[in-house]
């Protein structure tokens, strides 16, 4: 009796992979082909690349002028700015392919298979989640130079935080598929999913700014009014939005608290799944067809 | 027409800012807590009036908070709330009950308290005696700073004496006479210690948490206003902190507190490693020790204090020529004279004092400190790397970023080469 339920499971599992599993595998090579063999991703790590040298030349510039420099991580920055920046750039392109086919009417196509609207955002998700990882191999590769030709040490947490960085990406990667089910046309769902991001980041920065200028305690004053805007808007948006989990990962990476670090990125990784069921769900309702 | 008007607006411009000088605040009688909090560098003076703002002190160090009514204004200038003592300083009486999660913690006594500084006024360490010993320690002050003033007269009458008979002995030898020059009389040493007046208020010493503290007067009724939250906060690593001196700029010390931090330096460029005990605390909460109405301090960031020297132990160095251990020494500098500026620093000659104790490093290649105990064993959290990095690298940086670039435009290009390539026999 068992053999024979285990031959069904096993049947009905290679009836799911043939009829979803296929296409979607089929999908993600697709996506991944056409996506890295354009000149963009990679001048997106040429300019992260260029970030972290600009920043690199700056260090050494001191430790020449001063003679000394005491850092917890000379590429801390650049690792931020560098993988915000992937991930906005990843972020935008899963949405500007999902919009982009729905407005030639390629889905439409697909929609005329065996292929769901889940299985569709999963083929778009996985094939840019990967971009991301094979985007940050390069970005690693320019940093492990860069380390190599100045001396400033590539710390170990620098290498945990970029591998961790792939969750808050895969974040981003989802709530930019769910704009593009919920907005349909190409130029308003870029012009989101970049508003959400410099949205998101833009607070944080002035929330930083505005903690460091001096403001009366008890009059009201406009910096503090902004302050508390800044902040508040900033604290809702760490965590709504998945840019501020990139933060998180990579600020509790990198202070060497691993369990932190971990959760972090454990964390990212369920708003993924959360919000690529969501996308799935409203390319559902919203269809696949024009 | 317009002439007067002018005339007439000018004036009343004119008036309105002689006004605006002679504003003075508004005082308002208020019930205060004078707080003298624990901090690492010296106890810390503060107000805490209304509008009420928490009350922060360091867990499991004595901290005086003392009720008082006297007169608040606004000082626009700091954006503060200050107290006018001189106008009204009056204790209120009653005792400080402290709960915690809606029970009463603790009913505290009022207590007679006073500080001292034995390095002089706002110098390190300062001394916080409570009860009998307040008003001994007290009275011990005063009575030194008599004999002091007692000294000082003698000193001087002495000095009178003395000067006057180097005056006649310098007469005496014009005229040929021989002469014995006398001895001039010996200074008394500095007097230095330092105490504020015995006052009286509530020792709060508590472990960490959240708290509210509020005054019951003696009729057994809460003092209207005297509530207040309390948190005794408490630090969240402990570390070996340095601070590190170039020799060539001495003047600009760097910190080197994160155990994680690397020290990068020129080669043979000479550190010199001052050592603190450090711990790190929240960086809202110590601002808001030193003063409640203080609008510094993030919630989010961290801040390391050092609380004690660690000078007297010795310094491992580990690098390329072996393990030495270097003794702490104390360090002199000198400025150099001439035109060419700058400073020196120096082992100080026998009878001159010292500017700074430390351990002097000489950097070559990358190297790993860690600091000794008296017993020879590592300490905790004083590990650090000193790395030499490559210096003069600006052309081979700028290169870096176009691989990846490269790299995309010959995947391009091969792409091209296969789409050309596939589409060739349909084209035939």
């Amino acid at each position: 009796m068992g053999l024979v339920a285990d031959a069904r499971a096993a049947t009905r599992i290679l009836a799911v992979w043939r009829t979803s599993g296929r296409p979607t595998a089929a999908m993600i090579r697709l996506e991944l082909s056409s996506t890295l063999t354009t000149l963009a991703p990679y001048a997106v790590v040429a300019v992260a690349a260029a970030l972290a040298a600009f920043v690199l030349q700056n260090d050494l510039h001191r430790v020449q002028e001063d003679g000394l420099l005491v850092i917890g991580d000379p590429f801390a920055v650049s690792l931020y700015g560098g993988v915000l920046l992937l991930s906005v750039y990843v972020a935008a392109s899963a949405a500007m392919a999902v919009a982009r086919e729905r407005e030639h009417g390629t889905v439409e196509l697909l929609a005329y298979g065996p292929v769901s609207a889940f299985s569709y955002q999963l083929a778009k998700f996985t094939s840019h989640v990967l971009q991301y990882a094979f985007l940050l191999v390069l970005l690693l590769g320019a940093y492990l130079l860069l380390a190599a030709r100045t001396g400033l040490h590539l710390r170990p947490t620098a290498l945990l935080a970029m591998a961790l960085s792939i969750g808050p990406a895969a974040a981003a990667t989802a709530l930019s598929l769910l704009v593009a089910a919920l907005v349909r046309r190409v130029r308003p769902t870029i012009l989101s999913v970049l508003g959400l991001a410099f949205g998101a980041v833009g607070l944080q920065v002035a929330g930083d700014v505005l903690a460091r200028l001096p403001a009366p305690e008890f009059h009201v004053n406009p910096v503090q009014v902004l302050r508390w805007a800044a902040f508040t808007g900033s604290s809702i948006t760490q965590w709504l939005l998945p840019f501020g989990y990139v933060d998180r990962v990579l600020s509790v990476t990198l202070r060497g608290d691993l369990t932190g670090a971990f959760g972090a990125a454990v964390a990212a990784c369920a708003y993924a799944v959360v919000v690529l069921i969501l996308a799935a769900a409203a390319l559902d309702r919203t269809g696949l067809r024009r | 027409m317009n002439r007067a008007l002018f005339a007439v607006l000018l004036a009343l411009l004119l008036l309105s800012a002689g006004t605006a000088r002679s504003q003075v605040p508004v005082k308002e009688r208020q019930f205060v807590y004078g707080i003298n909090a624990f901090a690492w560098a010296g106890y810390a003076g503060s107000l805490s009036a209304k509008p009420s703002h928490t009350i922060y002190v360091l867990a499991g160090h004595r901290s005086m908070v003392s009720p008082r009514e006297t007169l608040v204004y606004f000082w626009p200038i700091t954006g503060e709330y200050r107290a006018d003592w001189s106008g009204l300083n009056a204790s209120v009486p009653g005792t400080l009950e402290v709960w915690k999660s809606g029970r009463a913690a603790a009913v505290l006594a009022r207590q007679m308290y006073v500080l001292q500084y034995p390095n002089g006024p706002d110098s390190e360490p300062a001394v916080l005696y409570v009860g009998e010993e307040a008003e001994r320690r007290y009275r011990a002050f005063v009575d030194a700073r008599e004999r002091y003033r007692d000294a000082q007269v003698r000193y001087l009458e002495a000095r009178g004496r003395y000067l006057e008979a180097l005056d006649k002995a310098v007469a005496a030898r014009q005229h040929g006479a021989p002469v014995t020059l006398p001895s001039p009389p010996e200074e008394p040493p500095p007097f230095r210690l330092f105490s504020s007046e015995v006052h009286d208020g509530f020792l709060i010493d508590l472990p960490p948490g959240q708290y509210t503290i509020r005054v019951r007067g003696s009729d057994g009724q809460v003092i209207a206003g005297s509530q207040r939250s309390l948190v005794a906060f408490t630090h969240r690593r402990e570390a070996v902190g340095f601070t590190i001196v170039p020799q060539t700029r001495w003047t600009v010390p760097e910190r080197a507190d994160e155990p994680s931090s690397t020290i990068y330096a020129r080669r043979d460029q000479i550190l010199y490693f001052q050592p603190f005990a450090a711990r790190e605390y929240s960086d809202l909460a110590y601002a808001r020790l030193a003063n409640p109405q203080s609008a510094e301090g993030r919630s989010d960031a961290w801040r390391w204090e050092y609380t004690q020297s660690l000078a007297g132990t010795q310094l491992q160095v580990a690098g390329g020529s072996g393990v030495e251990a270097i003794p702490g020494r104390p360090y002199r500098v000198e400025q150099k004279t001439g035109e060419a500026l700058g400073y020196e620093v120096i082992e100080p000659p026998a009878g001159q004092p010292a500017d700074f104790a430390g351990f002097k490093v000489r950097v070559q290649g990358t190297m790993s400190l860690v600091l000794l105990d008296p017993n020879g064993r590592p300490v905790p959290g004083s590990e650090r790397i000193v790395r030499v990095p490559h210096l003069r690298t600006a052309w081979p940086l700028g290169i870096i970023p176009l691989l990846p670039l490269t790299l995309g435009a010959a995947v391009v290009a091969w792409r091209r080469e296969q789409f050309r390539h596939a589409s060739r026999p349909r084209e035939g």
